[in-house]
C-alpha cells in the first residue's frame, strides 16, 4: 500500500553557541508510514525522536529533506494532523470543554456545533461529567485524556503523540495505553507515537522504528494479534523474544551513535581550529 | 446550683470527662486554624486600638494645630460628613482615578501586547517608555495644565500617564515569557496570530498583568492625589490641601485617612474582580 507519510532524507542540526559546535539531531532520516498504521518511534532520550515528530507537524523546519503527506507537501495538509504533547499543554483558563473545542473553534465552527463534537470526544476518552472542570481540578492522567480528546476532536488523519504517558504513574499509564488502543481500533487514524518505553511500544504498535542518536536504525513489525490487553502478554514467548531483540537493538544503536558522535565531535573540533586559524590570518592580513 | 453547673460543664465537654479523676480541666486549645484567625483578625484590631489610646493620651496637652487627638479627628470626620464635603470629595476622586486607571489599562495592555509580541515594535517604543518612566509625573503638571487647563481631563490624563507604564511593562513581560509548549500548542491547533494572542498569549499573561494592574492602581491613587493637589483643588487631594492651608489639622488628617481608606477600598474591589473573572489563577503556578 502507498505510504501516507513520507519522510525523505530529513536532517536537522542545532548550533551550540557555548561550544561553537553543531549538534546533529537527525541525519538523513527516511521513514514511510502507511495509512491506518500505528508506528512507534522508540529510542533513548536525546536521540531526536521528538524533533522528528515535531518536523512531521511542521513545528520545526528541517535543514534538509522533506516531508510529504498523502503525496502533498506537509504545509498544504496541516489541517489533517493532530498533536498530543508530553506535558499536555492545556489552557489553564479554559474548561475541559473549551480545551477540547480549541481546534474546532480555530476553524470557525459555530459554538453549538463544536461543543456537541467536543462533548462526544470527552465521552470517548472517559471524562463524561468533567466538561466544565478546569485543568487544575483534574489529575495528571485525566489531563492527558483531555489532551487526547483535543487532538481527536479535529478528526485528524494523522495523530502525532509525543511520549504522552511519560509523565503519569505506572498504573495510570497502563490504563491510558489500553484506552488508547481501544480508541485507535475504533478510529483507525494513522498514529506516530514517540516513546522510550519498550513495553509501551510493543503493546501499541504495528511497527516499531528504533532510533539511535540522530538515526533511524531499524524497523520492526509487531505481529502480535490485537486486541492485546486480553492476553497475558508479558509471558508470551513471542513477546519476550521481541522485547529482548528490541533492547539489544537499542543498545547497539546507542553504542554506534555514541561512536559516531565522538567522531563528528572530533571532526568538528578540527574544522573549528582550522576556521579559527583562517580568521586569525585574515585579521593579520588586515593589519 | 454549684453542683448543677459542674455537671453541665462535664457534659458539655465529654473529652475531659474521660481524663483521670481529679485532674484539672485544661482550657480548650485553639487549633492552628483558629490561632491563625486570632492572629490575623484580633491582633491587628488590638494594635490599632492601642495606638489610638496612646495617641489620645500623648496628644492630650498638645496644640491641636500641631497634633489633634483622635477624638478631634473624629469630630472633624463628623463635620465633614454632615456637610457632605467628604462624600463629594470621595466621589470626585473615585471618578478621576477610575477614568485615568481604565485609560491606563486600555492603552497599557495594547502597548504591552505589541511590545511583547513584536521585537521591532519594542525597539521603537522602548526609549519613550524609559523616558516617561524616569520623568517625575509632577514635573508634567504645568504642561498638562497648558494642554487641558484646570479640568477633569487634566487630572484624568495625569492619573493615566502615571499608571500606564506598569501595565504595559508587565503585559509585555507576561507575553514574552510564554512557554515553548504553549507556542507549540498554538501552532498545533493552527491558531491565527489574533486567535493566539486572544486565546493563549493574553490569558497566560494574566497573572503578570494583574500584578501590573496592582502596581498601577497604587500609582493611579498617587497620580490622583498629586493632580488634585497641584491643579484645581478638588477631590480628596484638594480637601487635604485646603484644610492644610487653613491649619485645620484635624480635618486634614481626616482627609489623609479617607485617602488611605479609598486606596484600600479600590484594591479590595480589584481582588473581587480577580476572583470573579479569573477563578483558574489559583490553580496555576505562575
Amino acid at each position: 500500500m502507498e505510504a501516507l507519510i513520507e519522510v525523505k532524507g530529513v536532517s536537522k542540526a542545532y548550533a551550540n553557541y557555548a561550544t561553537g559546535r553543531e549538534l546533529v539531531v537527525l541525519r538523513d532520516i527516511d521513514l514511510q508510514v502507511r495509512p491506518n498504521e500505528f508506528v512507534c518511534l522508540l529510542g533513548p532520550s536525546g536521540c531526536g525522536k521528538t524533533t522528528l515528530l515535531k518536523i512531521l507537524d511542521a513545528m520545526i523546519t528541517p535543514d534538509r529533506g522533506e516531508v510529504l503527506l498523502g503525496g502533498r507537501p506537509l504545509i498544504e495538509r496541516l489541517a489533517d494532523i493532530g498533536f498530543v504533547f508530553q506535558d499536555v499543554g492545556l489552557l489553564a483558563w479554559r474548561t475541559v470543554l473549551g480545551n477540547v473545542a480549541l481546534g474546532l473553534e480555530a476553524r470557525g465552527m459555530p459554538r453549538r456545533q463544536r461543543e456537541t463534537v467536543a462533548l462526544e470526544y470527552i465521552k470517548l476518552v472517559g471524562l463524561e461529567g468533567f466538561a466544565h472542570y478546569y485543568p487544575h481540578q483534574l489529575s495528571g492522567g485525566m489531563q492527558q485524556r483531555v489532551g487526547l480528546a483535543r487532538a481527536l476532536a479535529i478528526s485528524p488523519k494523522v495523530l502525532l503523540m509525543d511520549e504522552p504517558f511519560g509523565a503519569v504513574d505506572a498504573m495510570t499509564r497502563q490504563t491510558l495505553q489500553v484506552e488508547l488502543a481501544r480508541i485507535w481500533e475504533q478510529s483507525r487514524a494513522t498514529v506516530v507515537f514517540v516513546t522510550h518505553d519498550v513495553d509501551e511500544a510493543i503493546f501499541l504498535a504495528d511497527r516499531i522504528v528504533v532510533m539511535g542518536r540522530a538515526q533511524a536504525t531499524r524497523s520492526v513489525n509487531v505481529a502480535l494479534p490485537r486486541p492485546r490487553w486480553n492476553r497475558d502478554a508479558q509471558s508470551d514467548p513471542e513477546y519476550v523474544a521481541l522485547r529482548v531483540n528490541l533492547i539489544r537493538m537499542l543498545n547497539t544503536a546507542h553504542a554506534a551513535a555514541a561512536a559516531t558522535v565522538a567522531h563528528a565531535a572530533a571532526a568538528a573540533t578540527v574544522a573549528h581550529a582550522a576556521a579559527a586559524a583562517t580568521v586569525a590570518q585574515t585579521a593579520k592580513g588586515g593589519e | 446550683m454549684a453542683n448543677n453547673d459542674s455537671t453541665q460543664e462535664i457534659v458539655a465537654t465529654p473529652l475531659t470527662a474521660t481524663t483521670p479523676a481529679g485532674k484539672a480541666v485544661a482550657a480548650p486549645r485553639l487549633s492552628p486554624r483558629e490561632e491563625s484567625w486570632f492572629v490575623s483578625v484580633r491582633v491587628p484590631i488590638i494594635s490599632v486600638a492601642a495606638f489610638l489610646l496612646l495617641w489620645q493620651f500623648g496628644a492630650r496637652h498638645m496644640n491641636p494645630i500641631l497634633m489633634p487627638t483622635p477624638t478631634l479627628v473624629g469630630s472633624a470626620f463628623r463635620d465633614l460628613i454632615s456637610r457632605g464635603v467628604l462624600q463629594k470629595a470621595f466621589f470626585i476622586s473615585l471618578q478621576d482615578m477610575s477614568y485615568g486607571y481604565f485609560i491606563a489599562i486600555a492603552v497599557g495592555s495594547v502597548l504591552g501586547v505589541l511590545t511583547g509580541r513584536f521585537r521591532t515594535f519594542e525597539k521603537v517604543v522602548s526609549p519613550y517608555i524609559s523616558f516617561f518612566m524616569a520623568t517625575p509625573t509632577i514635573a508634567l503638571v504645568p504642561l498638562v495644565i497648558v494642554w487641558f487647563g484646570f479640568s477633569q481631563s487634566s487630572r484624568v490624563f495625569l492619573v493615566a500617564i502615571h499608571a500606564v507604564w506598569p501595565v504595559a511593562i508587565n503585559t509585555a513581560m507576561g507575553i514574552r515569557v510564554l512557554s515553548r509548549l504553549l507556542r507549540d500548542v498554538g501552532w498545533a491547533y493552527r491558531l491565527t496570530e489574533s486567535q493566539f494572542v486572544r486565546w493563549v498569549a493574553l490569558p497566560s499573561a494574566v497573572p503578570y498583568i494583574l500584578a501590573g494592574l496592582r502596581v498601577a492602581l497604587g500609582r493611579a491613587v498617587v497620580g490622583m492625589i498629586v493632580a488634585e493637589m497641584t491643579m484645581e483643588l478638588t477631590g480628596l487631594g484638594g480637601l487635604v490641601m485646603v484644610y492644610g492651608n487653613a491649619f485645620k489639622t484635624a480635618h486634614l488628617i481626616a482627609g489623609v485617612i479617607t485617602s488611605a481608606v479609598f486606596a484600600v477600598f479600590v484594591s479590595a474591589m480589584m481582588d473581587v474582580v480577580r476572583d470573579r473573572f479569573f477563578p483558574w489563577i489559583k490553580g496555576t503556578s505562575a
